[in-house]
């Protein structure tokens, strides 16, 4: 095989770049004055056994399929029909402990021998309160604290995910917001 | 040049042609269009299974990285679909069967037609 020498190889590349530059400007614009619109698509919305939803339409002898997303934040748009539980974390944990209460982990036990899921999603999330960092790692403890709990009656846990106060279910404008926001969510995938 | 069809058979080429659109038309509630902007899929399944797409029955497939899929087999239509968590929006990838595994009943036997498979050699 024949190597190319170095300044030969980049003049080469840089060529390449050009070209394909140009082919994607060139693309670009044929795509743009290409014809416009060349039909419609009037889709219905699917809801899927998660609760999720996906833009679907029938034309004729094709199907189309695709999931509906939040153009915000790329999430799918789903209904709160799967999230087996939230659990708010004031009363599974003391203020910022990622040590179990024995009734928060009695809780917990119960409802990871009955739930009867092939396996557990479970995400912690704290509020506005200390640093993102900080938070980051205490929602990370927490949900590995109750993942512990999910494997040590035989359940499956899939991931275990802190995300902090990144995700609020709420704006962190109120006390009472807040606490809504200090929550340990398990999903279930059936 | 020589033709592949003898001009006494091309009636016939018509023909059944004519009835082999009219058995899709037929099926599946399709037709010809000359609008060059139609129309071109809705939300209901016209053909022999007609019905509201959002009471299609959905399967899961495993794909060969071992994430899952809902898979509906709707008859002349397939769809398939990434599950998501509804809370992070990560694929699902849970070994719930081998990759390549359709689980559960993807719709193809109340979909109106027998259901036709590819053939293997």
């Amino acid at each position: 095989m024949r190597v190319l020498s170095p300044g030969l190889r980049s003049v080469f590349v840089t060529a390449l770049a050009v070209v394909s530059t140009v082919m994607m400007l060139a693309g670009a614009a044929s795509a743009q004055s290409g014809g416009g619109v060349t039909g419609t698509i009037e889709p219905g919305i699917w809801i899927d056994p998660d609760g999720c939803m996906h833009w679907v339409a029938d034309g004729g002898v094709e199907g189309y399929m695709t999931g509906r997303v939040n153009p915000e934040n790329g999430l799918p748009v789903c209904m709160e029909m799967n999230t087996c539980a939230v659990a708010n974390t004031d009363t599974l944990f003391a203020t910022d402990s990622s040590r179990l209460t024995s009734a928060g982990r009695a809780h917990l036990e119960q409802f990871f021998s009955s739930a009867g899921a092939f396996a557990y999603a479970v995400y912690g999330h704290t509020d506005s309160r200390a640093s993102d960092e900080y938070n980051m790692g205490l929602s990370q403890r927490r949900a590995a604290s109750v993942a512990a709990v999910a494997r040590s009656v035989g359940a499956r846990v899939a991931r275990e995910i802190g995300y902090g106060e990144r995700r609020p279910r709420v704006p962190n404008t109120s006390a009472a917001n807040m606490q809504q926001n200090r929550r340990v969510e398990i999903v279930c995938y059936r | 040049m020589t033709s592949v069809l003898k001009p006494m058979k091309l009636p016939a080429v018509l023909a059944s042609a004519l009835v082999l659109a009219g058995c899709v038309e037929s099926i599946e509630g399709v037709s010809p269009t000359n609008d060059p902007a139609p129309v071109r899929a809705i939300a209901q399944d016209r053909g022999r299974d007609a019905g509201s797409l959002t009471q299609l029955e959905a399967g899961i497939w495993v794909d060969p990285d071992g994430c899952q899929h809902w898979i509906v087999d709707d008859g002349l239509e397939g769809y398939i679909d990434a599950r998501r968590d509804p809370v992070t929006g990560l694929p699902v990838c849970t070994p719930i069967a081998p990759p390549g595994s359709i689980v559960g009943d993807a719709g193809a036997g109340a979909a109106g037609l027998r259901d036709w498979v590819p053939n293997r050699r």
